[in-house]
This record gives C-alpha cells, structure tokens and sequence, in this order.
C-alpha cells in the first residue's frame, strides 16, 4: 500500500550565489531544519522526504534529514527530473507535493490548501505559481505520480529533466498543451513582488530581520505584511526570481 | 550489570548508505548478521532502528526469524503517515517486519514530531497497555526539551547526546531530574561525529573551535593508557544515571573494538576531568550546524 500524498522537498548545499545555503543558520536552526519543521505541521501530507544529491558534499543534508526521521534520498545533480522519480518510486504515493529548500518560511497551511485543492479538482498538475501571486519563497506544486512517471518517460529536453515541473507545465492545458490538466491555485493579491525565498545574501538578512521580529512559525501572510509595514523591500527587491530555470532555458536557445 | 549490557546498537548503517561516503556507506547484508551475531552473542539484546532506516527493519526481521528464541529487542520510530487510525496498523507492520511480538520501544525522531502527535499519545498508551510496546521515548536536542517531557507520564524514556564535551557539566543536572521522574535515559552521539578523532591541526572549523578541550581529551587517553575510542565510551557507560548507550559500527572489526572498550571503567580523577570540560558555545556540539 503506498502513501497518499509524499512531499518532496529538494536540498543541494551547491548554489552559486550563496554556497551551502541551506546550512546558513538562523535562530540556532539551519534553514533546512526551520523549512522541514514548518512543514512538519502540514495536516494533508502522509511523510516528508529529502532529495538531495549523491555529491559528497550533500552528504550532510542526507544525513540530517535520516537523524530529524525524515525520509532521505541522494541522486542526480544534474537530472532533477529522474532524483524527484526516483526517490518517490518506493513509497507509490498518489499524490507528490514539491517544494525547495530555499523556501525555509513555507506555509505549512498553505501547502494543506494546495493539496485539498488539487484532490478537489483532481488535477494532474496544481500549483500556486501557475500564476505568480504568491510571494517568491511559497512556492508549492501538487502532482499526480502519474504526471511525474509519464513526465519522466517523455521528457528529452535538458531544461525539462534540470527541473522537475516543466514538461508537465508545457505540456498542461494551461500552456494550451493536451497531456495534463492543470490548475492554478489563485491568490487575492498579487503579492508577487515579495520575496522570502533565499538566493543571495541580500535574501538572508531579509529572513534574519523577518525572523528575529515574528519569529519561526507565522503564516505567509503574516510574514508578508511584517515586510510591508517595515518597508524591508528594499532589502532584496532586485533579484530574479526562478533564476535557475530561466538559465537552463537561455542555454537552449 | 555488565555494562556491555547497556550498549544498544544503532541499525541505520545497515539500512541505507550512510558511511563518509554515501556510496561506500551500507554494510553489505552478510556482514550485518555477522555483526548482529557478533553483539547478540556478547551481550548487546537491544538494536535501535527507524521506519526511515531503509531496509534496516528487513534485515533485523531476518536475524530475528533466524534466531527466534534469542531475538534482539527492538527500539524504532515512525517517520510519518500515522493518525488514530492508522497508527496500529502502523506498529503491527513493524512487528512482522521485526518478526517480533512485542516492540521494546517505540520513540519519536523529535520533540517536535513528539508536540506534533500529542493527541495520538491516548491511542500510544492503550497499545502499550495491550503490549504492542514496552516503552515510549522521545529523541531530544536539548535540556528544555527534557524539561518538558519529564512532567509528561506517558513518556518513558528520553535519549539525548551526550559525550566526552557535551558531558555532565552540560546534562548532569537536567538527567538527575529526569531520574527522579523516573524517565530512562538513553544517549546517543558518543563520538560526536568522529570529532574526537580528528586532528586538532585540520582545517576544520569545529575543530579549530575546540581545540583545547580536544588535545585536553588526548591527554586524559594517554594518561588513562587507553584509545580515545575506549575513553569515550568510557564515559558514557560508567555513568549511573544512564540506562543505555547508543552506538553505531560500520564493521564487525568496529564492534569488536567497542566490546572491548566497553569493559574499562574510568577512574573517578578521570571522569572528573573530564566533567570539568566546558565548552560555551553550545552550537559547536551540534553536528546539524556544523554545516
């Protein structure tokens, strides 16, 4: 019998632009911890998993994440796609809920909202960035097993198997395509350009004034008003967001 | 009591890669029952294990099957997808899995996956009343943590690191009232990742950090005439107030050396040096920080 829904959240210590930092430390807590505890609250997901990479230097994530009684898994660096398929395969969930490490302030509420969504509609594909309103760091993809495994089968593109979502997002109903059913789970405002994800140093000192202030378990909205109404935009407003696929794709072109 | 008889044996090695390198890290499956024979044989009853230690319970449950009239206890831990509903059926799927009756104890990874599951904690005690388990435990980081649970009754044991640095001075007062609670203290983290035995010379930030109190240890083994393995151990055994020491072995040549650490006992000038061992920064005995 396998799980209903399995989150999966990705961890690498690599990052150009901020080395090993999922190991930065906030509060006595690396950020992957403060990110694996917030999400430990979510109601809608059955287990949690690690997938982090086979580089030594990934090592440490693993092991973590086995101690904190996480599941844990090590693959691919370079094929997303196949690390995500891969360690979902021995737990058969029917559900797969992806998330990445460098969204320490994920909303477990909010995920919870998601999945209910997504089993409501029965959407292959359902996530709160479809649309881009949700504030950059709440990043939340639902998906069927199904979608992942079909994905993993057909996707040839090197942008498509770096990142995990993209042949099923290209191929949706939502980009006109005819493989997947795909829904967006919609906010009241765009909050779009808020960011709580981190990138960069610039990232960091946001998290750290955001978290020594309301501390480690409010709610995304919470967080967000905090960053309004102490005009920390400033802090980190000029960076890319997703910067990591739109360079797979240039290379393509 | 031997104090053999307090060693429990950590299973994750056996289970899923989990060496220096992950890809040489899993034991291979021959050598693990050498070595559960090995431990079984010398004293060792209890193996610690986890549902998220891969194929850990598999190979106990192997063991087990194969030696049903001297099967190891068994500690292990739920990873996730577990309700009022689930639960049992949960715990009855260790038990093939083990090739077990009866669980010796069923313990949370974390304080929080512990404040998390309190509303299952009514269910936990009826199976533990019908003999699905003998103990419930809770795995903790730090002394508040340990202050909390020992005013919770349902929770039997708490197992929390403690080595030659993160020592009494450290843990000495929060475990004494733990045992007047009376709560079973088990610890885990012995070698402290390796960290006694690294050259205080290497680049390394922790180490560098604490170099003092680590070419202090080095001292203390030398005086002692004894490895720094058997000095750590050492420590840990000789201590009254706790109940069980978690070790983790990569080989049966690894066991067979902390078997025969297990016989020495410190002397009491030694064991007070060591106490007297501070380190303030309490981060730097946090090996999930290290980073």
């Amino acid at each position: 019998m396998g799980l209903n829904t399995l989150l999966i959240t990705q961890a690498r210590t690599g990052s150009t632009r901020l080395p090993g930092k999922v190991l930065k430390i906030i509060l006595g807590k690396t950020l992957l911890q403060i990110h694996l505890e917030r999400l430990s609250k979510c109601k809608l997901v059955d287990a949690i998993l690690v997938a982090t990479t086979s580089s030594p230097d990934d090592n440490v994530i693993y092991k973590n994440a086995i101690e904190w009684g996480y599941y844990s898994f090590a693959g691919s660096e370079d094929d997303v796609l196949d690390r995500f398929y891969q360690a979902a395969l021995p737990h058969s969930p029917t559900w797969v809920v992806r998330v990445t490490s460098d969204c320490p302030l994920i909303d477990p509420a909010l995920v919870d909202k998601v999945v209910k969504f997504s089993i409501e509609k029965n959407a292959d594909y359902c996530s709160n960035t479809l649309l881009e309103h949700y504030p950059d760091g709440q990043d939340i993809e639902v998906f069927k097993f199904e979608a992942l495994s079909k994905a993993w089968k057909l996707a040839d593109k090197k942008s498509e198997r770096e990142h995990v979502t993209p042949f099923i997002r290209n191929n949706s109903d939502f980009k006109g395509g005819q493989n997947f059913a795909a829904v967006n789970f919609p906010c009241e405002k765009n909050y779009s350009h808020i960011r709580m994800t981190v990138d960069e140093q610039k990232d960091l000192d946001l998290i750290t004034r955001l978290t020594e202030a309301k501390g480690l378990d409010k709610s995304w909205l919470d967080y967000t008003n905090y960053i309004i109404d102490h005009d920390l935009l400033a802090i980190n407003k000029d960076i890319t967001r997703n910067e990591g696929l739109l360079k797979s794709l240039s290379k393509e072109e | 009591m031997p104090l053999i008889n307090k060693l429990i044996l950590g299973t994750v090695q056996m289970g899923i890669p989990y060496g220096v390198n992950n890809k040489a890290g899993q034991i291979p499956e021959s050598e693990s029952l050498n070595i559960l024979r090995l431990a079984r044989e010398s004293g060792i009853d209890t193996l610690d294990s986890a549902e998220a230690y891969g194929s850990a319970h598999q190979i106990i449950g192997g063991y087990n099957r194969e030696n049903q009239k001297k099967p190891f206890n068994v500690i292990t831990k739920i990873s996730g997808g577990i309700n009022n509903h689930t639960v049992e059926e949960k715990l009855q799927t260790f038990l093939r899995e083990l090739h077990l009756e009866k669980l010796d104890g069923l313990m949370f990874h974390s304080f929080g996956a512990y404040q998390e599951h309190l509303h299952l904690m009514d269910r936990l005690s009826l199976m533990k009343e019908k003999g699905v388990f003998r103990q419930l435990g809770v795995s903790v980081y730090n002394n508040e943590e340990i202050a909390t649970l020992i005013d919770d009754d349902r929770v039997d044991f708490v197992q929390l690191p403690f080595n030659l640095l993160d020592n009494i001075s450290q843990r000495g007062e929060m475990i004494e009232r733990a045992k007047e609670k009376r709560k079973a203290i088990h610890t885990r983290s012995t070698f402290l990742q390796g960290l006694f035995f690294m050259e205080t010379t290497s680049k390394h930030r922790i180490t560098e950090a604490l170099a003092p109190q680590l070419l202090r240890i080095r001292e203390l083994a030398l005086e002692e005439s004894v490895s720094i393995n058997t000095l750590a151990l050492g420590y840990c055994l000789t201590q009254e107030n706790i109940d069980n020491v978690l070790i983790g072995v990569d080989s049966v040549t690894q066991l067979k050396k902390n078997l025969e650490a297990a016989s020495f006992v410190l002397s009491k000038d030694t064991m007070n040096s060591i106490n007297s061992l501070i380190v303030k920064n309490k981060a730097l005995l946090n090996p999930s920080l290290w980073g």
